[in-house]
């Protein structure tokens, strides 16, 4: 069995004047016959006023300055403009297609116009490896005609 | 107008006209808000958290969120209600954050006084005290929440639920709650 009367939150209530004035009185009427919700009632006044008489501790110093001045960090911290990527995504497309026709443009205008394509031969079954010397097969010079 | 006269007629003005004031560019109005709740919510903090430095740097920060959502502050709440809610939640966010159980040993059984008494002995009186602060950090933080809104701020129960965001009979029931585990802590019968 509880040692609190099940009216308990409406002593706490009471204590506060929360109760409206039909609730107060009904309670009030509770109160004058049971010994639970009475002994109860002096030992939170008893805390009501441990409360009241708790030291006030202060700060000791005036918060004001330092607040506005970190205040005022944060605002010129945060005046970069905001982009927004979307808007950005006209412009790198812009960015890319330039780059590219440069690149092309620069690409047909540097390279020589007679070049052939340069296909793939069968270069690699030749007995000479590519830029190596002639070993000097007969039929490699053409004959003088002495 | 010297300084001592410009803060003389500071402490005439109201808060909402503070407020007023502030957001029509006068920053000296946001520190005269700034030095009248600065105590207020510090004595808040520093019982919530049991810690002076930690509770001296959420003072700080809470004066600088409401230094950056004034605007968005509404008169239906009163400042000081709003002030304390962002208070509470950075409070709450950063107990929840630690999540460290404090215990403190509660050095004695505590009689509490008749408070139709005469005068009380000084050591016992500062004995007492200390004995419902370690008490206090013995309970869990929404019932301490609730009881240090209601007991040292004397907030009444629609302001406390503006404050945390509850119902009135939702605080109704915690404060009851609260003063109940304070008691069971403060009479040794845990």
């Amino acid at each position: 069995m509880s040692k609190y009367c099940r009216r308990s939150e409406e002593l706490s209530a009471y204590l506060d004047d929360e109760l409206d004035g039909k609730s107060r009185l009904k309670f009030e009427m509770h109160l004058g016959g049971c010994f639970a919700c009475k002994e109860m009632l002096q030992d939170l006044r008893g805390l009501q006023g441990c409360f009241q008489a708790l030291p006030q501790q202060e700060v000791g110093f005036d918060l004001a300055p330092g607040v506005l001045a970190a205040a005022g960090r944060r605002a010129s911290a945060t005046k970069w403009p905001r982009l927004n990527l979307w808007q950005l995504l006209p412009v790198s497309f812009t960015a890319a297609a330039t780059i590219s026709l440069g690149v092309f443009l620069g690409t047909s205008l540097t390279s020589p116009h007679n070049a052939e394509p340069v296909a793939p031969t069968l270069a690699m079954f030749d007995p000479i490896p590519p830029g190596g010397l002639c070993i000097g097969f007969a039929e490699c010079f053409p004959k003088e005609k002495i | 107008m010297d300084n001592s006269e410009a803060c003389g007629s500071w402490r005439q003005l109201q808060d909402h006209e503070c407020v007023a004031l502030f957001l029509n560019g006068e920053q000296a109005a946001f520190a005269e808000l700034v030095r009248r709740h600065q105590n207020r919510v510090f004595r808040f903090l520093l019982r919530m958290m049991g810690c002076r430095e930690e509770a001296l740097e959420l003072t700080q920060d809470t004066m600088l969120k409401a230094f950056r959502s004034l605007p968005g502050w509404r008169p239906d709440a009163t400042f000081s209600t709003w002030l304390f809610r962002i208070a509470s939640n950075a409070a709450t966010d950063r107990l929840r954050r630690k999540k460290v159980v404090k215990y403190v040993p509660i050095e004695e059984h505590m009689d509490f006084p008749d408070p139709a008494a005469g005068p009380e002995d000084e050591l016992q009186s500062a004995q007492r005290y200390r004995i419902l602060e370690a008490a206090l950090q013995r309970l869990q933080a929404d019932y301490r929440q609730v009881l240090l809104l209601r007991e040292l701020e004397g907030m009444s129960y629609a302001e406390i639920g503006d404050v945390l965001g509850l119902r009135e009979g939702t605080v109704k029931s915690r404060i009851a709650r609260a003063r109940q585990a304070l008691l069971e802590v403060c009479k040794g019968k845990i």
